[in-house]
């Protein structure tokens, strides 16, 4: 396994391939113990007191583990949940996780949920509501966060930065670390028609602690396509391609296999995985000027 | 006008509820593709997502009231009580009642109480874990102070009112054929406990007594005010099956 002191604070996960763990593989991961170097799980999924955190705080001792949240709701003007935050820093002392991270998008606004990881402008409103709710979240569980780039279907009028620039500001601002996720890269790409690669270049230099890799779906509307981010497929040669190119750039990185519907035998995560950590076992180690805070 | 983030996320809520798209579509970037096909894809979303939730949630519901009449009926109740917190293994109270208003559960009158019992269960089972009276401890409370035991209900316990074989139909409904000829219909209102002991999840029928004493229980009393609630013609064994019952299942806590 490759040496992790090159990562950002944010990050204590090998430099290795991981899978994410979802309920229908628990039972099998948990019984055969899988040879695999990490795994994520989502975070609200182990908020209750059932037996699922006992059987996370078993694997824990096996294997490293990245607490990925959905539902924190960085973006949102209502501030977070605090009773939502205070549950997830339990869990955060019971698992001492190797990465807790979350998504720059919303979910929650006057008191409704909505299962979804809604877009933010990128202006400077948004800038300093976002940090204040990630500073909240640091300074609660007492760790820097990683926090994940969106796949996005619109853009805001109001935006007067592009998307690299804004989360290189949430970086500078709060001292968090940025989960690159490649699959949004190029979905989002596609749907509003800028070039991946240089947005890889644009956050070449950020603290990244962590790349995801996932499945998307093309949806026609009218005589037109737009991509959906919906994890429910094997990594495209699209993004196999652009994955390729952002460890040529930024050297090797943990990986995560993000798989969330339509989930497969375990056998096929783990040769996607497989797949991942080969390219990682190849790529160039590149000393990248980058921030390592 | 450049709406500022409460406005634009206030405005975005009452699109995805249902609203009108005007409002929000001005602030969106136009292309190849206009606002309202944009914003289309997460109402998409969030309806789709949190009917999945919903299936998920209630297994046998679903299998009762078919794909498309499930999904219709969940697209309703999403609109009606959408989730409050983003914990969606909690997401469905509500759901049962909501079920009984419909007009077609009169040829389905058991669908409601089936929903019931299964939101029993997922809240059951996702409980907070909290230190629970057990035998050994009633064992140390001196004689003269077991009558005024300060009691409450575990917050894994629920108890439900129902009319028909409930845990009948769950039990068939298991298979991916339900067998159900030898399912007897006839409504005989009763109580189900459904519990998580020991992690793993409970649920049985408990006799009228012990839905009295644990229905008591529901807010803080004494062991003694609960076995008043079963009737002064209880005998003590009839009682202490009672007793035994909630200490066997880890019913309660004692607030200190």
């Amino acid at each position: 396994m490759l040496d992790d002191s090159r990562l950002p604070s944010c990050s204590h996960l090998p430099i290795a391939a991981g899978i994410g763990l979802r309920a229908p593989h628990h039972a099998q991961v948990a019984a055969e113990r899988p040879h695999v170097a990490w795994l994520e799980v989502h975070t609200e999924n182990f908020l209750g007191g059932g037996a699922a955190p006992d059987m996370l705080e078993a694997l824990r001792a096996e294997y490293q583990i990245s607490l990925h949240g959905v539902g924190l709701s960085l973006g949102s003007q209502d501030g977070l949940d605090t009773e939502h935050l205070r549950r997830i820093s339990e869990l955060v002392r019971r698992i001492e996780p190797a990465a807790v991270s979350d998504h720059v998008s919303w979910s929650v606004t006057g008191g409704v949920y909505f299962n979804d990881l809604l877009p933010i402008p990128y202006d400077e409103e948004a800038l300093g509501i976002i940090a204040d709710n990630v500073q909240q979240f640091q300074d609660t569980i007492g760790r820097p966060v990683m926090v994940e780039n969106p796949s996005t279907y619109l853009r805001f009028r109001q935006s007067d930065r592009a998307e690299p620039q804004f989360l290189a500001e949430l970086c500078a601002r709060t001292g968090c670390g940025l989960l690159l996720d490649v699959n949004n890269v190029f979905v989002s790409g596609e749907n509003h028609g800028f070039d991946p690669f240089a947005y890889l270049a644009a956050v070449a230099a950020l603290p990244i602690g962590e790349v995801h890799l996932s499945g998307h779906h093309l949806r026609e509307i009218g005589n037109r396509s737009i991509r959906i981010d919906d994890h429910g497929s094997p990594v495209s040669e699209s993004v196999w391609t652009l994955y390729d190119q952002t460890l040529g750039m930024l050297g090797p990185l943990p990986t995560l296999i993000e798989w969330d519907s339509s989930l497969p035998d375990l056998d096929i995560l783990l040769a996607e995985s497989a797949k991942a950590g080969a390219k990682l076992a190849q790529a160039p180690r590149r000393a990248r000027v980058r921030s390592l805070a | 006008m450049v709406m500022n983030l409460a406005e634009l996320q206030s405005a975005y809520r009452d699109y995805l509820m249902g609203g009108d798209a005007r409002p929000l579509a001005a602030s969106v970037v136009e292309d190849s593709f206009d606002a309202a096909e944009r914003l289309q894809i997460y109402r998409n979303n969030f309806l789709t997502s949190l009917g999945e939730a919903l299936k998920a949630n209630f297994p046998v519901a679903r299998m009762m009231l078919g794909e498309d009449f499930f999904a219709q009926t969940a697209r309703g109740f999403i609109l009606r009580a959408p989730p409050a917190r983003p914990c969606l293994f909690e997401y469905g109270d509500g759901f049962a009642e909501f079920l009984a208003e419909l007009p077609e559960m009169a040829e389905l009158p058991y669908v409601p109480e089936m929903a019931g019992f299964e939101f029993a269960r997922i809240a059951a089972y996702n409980a907070p874990v909290e230190k629970l009276l057990t035998d050994a401890e009633i064992a140390r409370v001196p004689p003269e102070r077991l009558t005024d035991l300060p009691i409450r209900l575990a917050q894994h316990v629920r108890l439900l009112s129902v009319r028909y074989p409930i845990m009948a139909l769950w039990q068939a409904h298991q298979a991916a054929e339900p067998d159900l000829a030898a399912i007897d219909m006839t409504q005989r209102p009763h109580t189900l406990l459904t519990c998580r002991p020991h992690r793993t999840l409970v649920a049985q029928e408990i006799e009228p007594e012990a839905a009295l004493f644990l229905g008591v229980a529901r807010h803080q009393t004494t062991l003694a005010l609960a076995a008043e609630a079963c009737g002064p013609n209880l005998d003590p064994e009839r009682l202490g099956l009672v007793i035994g019952l909630a200490l066997q299942h880890r019913l309660l806590v004692s607030p200190r």
